[in-house]
């Protein structure tokens, strides 16, 4: 277990410089600056047009934010942790080392992990700052001052746990990135937006119980932009995300520990 | 002494095609050159061996263990790949000692160790630069570097002059000749014979992913001359040119075939196909037999006979 562990701790370390440096760390960065923009574009509109109406403002936080971005950057970070390793062909070198694989892919996913929070964390609090500067149509704030808390909560967590699905998927799969943006767009978004328990097999219906529990009001606020079905209390959700999580990094590190790369020259 | 590496009806197949296939063959101790032309099954023999690839049929000992994701035996072998592959945005000193920091040395030893396998293989001016910037040749010396970093016992190189130049190629020679000197095991892959040469007078030669021969290189070549081998002939007046060649020494045997057109296929065996195909263009530029084709019946695997025997 040290040795896991200082394996791990070495790779988290090496790799957290790397992560920042690449190309994908700039694609996750352009993506978080997104909602960004638009909640500057709305601003712009409502320095003209007075405050936008609530369901913009939950559409930019939830739909956008959360349902679409934070699972897009957890992919441009979560599927190179170890499909990185095998494009570049760098994994020879690993895998003729004396450690165990799994610490491979823990290291390199807890390097991927930081500059994901943090672009997520910057992101989520600029566009909330924005949106509350501009109150609403209805005269009111959109939401509870600590909603906000709850929202970078639910988008870190959303954040940590497709990116632990998408570094299992880069174990597991060749092609993690086409897999992950399928399982984004057709899987995650359709079947968590229409009715019925389908949405119980998605990730996002245990974001969005984390997130709005059994506060009626808080229901009401999103129900316009989304097909509620009874939510998992916040607790239970945050277990089974959590459950998500570490599924997900077992599945890839026993997938690691057994797999053999065939690398061309 | 047993030996370093036992590979028993060993086989690699990547879907339908085989890698390697049913190879049996004892790797002795020191330095041993693994010869093979282009897609042989150097690369995947070696693959196996350092356990990065697992056998699809019989098994491969490495040090007395069965090498597939082998932990403890990692600690004991060193691997340099071929694949020009390195972390790019690292230098080579950070590579060398980022690897030996997985390989389980503390940060002090794994500096003093870096930097000494660097400066060994003359990259001590620049190991701090980013890979990126280095020529093919500095970055191979940064992959063998990585592989003898840790001191192992045995030393698997594949294809390791590849990018150097001449001076380079010196240079890793003459590493590779100190580590036999001090008794470790190195098993080197080339196509390139002049290489092995320099090295070892011990190969093991693979084509089309089997074991060809394996011994000392004069015995190796000895035998190849002696193996008999296969030519085959089309020509309008086959019968005139089979009672001619019957009376040579180099043939063992003359077979008509069958009948193509005005012309007949012959089947000839030789004992000494270089003496053979010497005398028998001087024959068919001087006489009229009406040869319309001369071919050996596996050019490929004459290749590596006539690079062998050169």
């Amino acid at each position: 277990m040290k040795s896991f562990l200082r394996t791990t701790g070495i790779l988290f370390r090496a790799h957290l410089v790397r992560t920042v440096r690449t190309r994908r760390c700039l694609v996750a960065t352009l993506l978080c600056l997104f909602p960004v923009g638009v909640a500057c574009l709305i601003a712009l509109v409502a320095h003209f047009e007075g405050p936008p109406p609530q369901d913009i403002q939950v559409a930019l936080l939830w739909n956008m934010l959360v349902q679409i971005i934070t699972p897009l950057v957890a992919l441009s970070y979560g599927s190179a942790v170890i499909a990185e390793e095998i494009e570049d062909r760098t994994i020879t070198y690993l895998f003729t080392r004396p450690l165990e694989r799994a610490a491979i892919l823990l290291g390199r996913w807890l390097a991927a992990l930081v500059p994901l929070l943090v672009a997520l964390t910057v992101s989520v609090v600029t566009v909330q700052t924005i949106l509350r500067s501009l109150g609403t149509e209805e005269g009111v704030a959109w939401a509870p001052d600590d909603l906000d808390r709850d929202l970078l909560l639910t988008t870190l967590l959303g954040g940590a746990v497709y990116s632990a699905l998408f570094a299992a998927a880069g174990a597991l799969f060749k092609r993690p990135v086409l897999l992950g943006l399928g399982y984004t767009f057709v899987y995650e978004l359709l079947l968590g937006s229409l009715p019925g328990s389908n949405q119980k097999a998605t990730v996002q219906y245990y974001l969005r119980s984390f997130l709005l529990g059994e506060d009626e009001t808080l229901q009401q606020a999103f129900s316009d932009n989304m097909a509620l079905i009874p939510l998992a209390e916040p607790s239970a959700a945050l277990r089974t995300l959590i459950l998500i999580l570490v599924g997900a990094l077992l599945v890839g590190a026993w997938r690691l520990a057994k797999r053999e790369y065939v690398l061309s020259a | 002494m047993s030996a370093v590496i036992e590979a028993r009806e060993l086989g690699r197949y990547y879907g339908q095609v085989a890698g390697l296939n049913e190879l049996t063959a004892e790797f002795p101790s020191g330095v041993v050159g693994l010869v093979g032309p282009n897609g042989a099954g150097k690369s995947t023999l070696l693959r196996l061996i350092v356990g990065e690839l697992s056998p699809s049929r019989g098994s491969i000992r490495v040090l007395g263990q069965d090498p597939f994701a082998n932990r403890e035996l990692y600690r004991r072998i060193g691997f340099c790949p071929q694949q020009d592959a390195l972390y790019e945005d690292l230098s080579g000193f950070e590579i060398v000692r980022l690897l030996l920091r997985l390989g389980g040395f503390d940060a002090a030893e794994s500096k003093r160790r870096a930097e000494r396998a660097l400066e060994r293989l003359s990259l001590g001016e620049r190991m701090h630069h980013r890979v990126r910037t280095y020529s093919k040749g500095m970055r191979q010396r940064v992959r063998i570097a990585q592989a003898i970093a840790h001191d192992p016992e045995l030393l698997v190189l594949d294809e390791p002059m590849t990018g150097l130049d001449p001076l380079g190629r010196r240079e890793v020679l003459e590493l590779l000749r100190e580590l036999g000197a001090e008794k470790k095991h190195v098993l080197f892959s080339s196509h390139i014979l002049y290489e092995v040469e320099h090295l070892t007078a011990e190969i093991v030669l693979i084509h089309r992913g089997r074991l060809l021969a394996k011994g000392r290189l004069g015995e190796v070549r000895a035998l190849l001359n002696r193996h008999p081998r296969k030519v085959e002939l089309v020509a309008r007046r086959a019968r005139d040119l089979a009672r001619e060649l019957v009376g040579w020494n180099e043939v063992l045997a003359v077979r008509l075939g069958s009948q193509q057109g005005i012309e007949e296929l012959l089947s000839v065996e030789t004992r000494d196909v270089g003496a053979f195909w010497r005398r028998f263009t001087a024959l068919a530029a001087g006489a009229s037999f009406g040869v319309s084709e001369a071919r050996s019946q596996d050019a490929s695997l004459e290749a590596v006979f006539d690079y062998l025997i050169a």
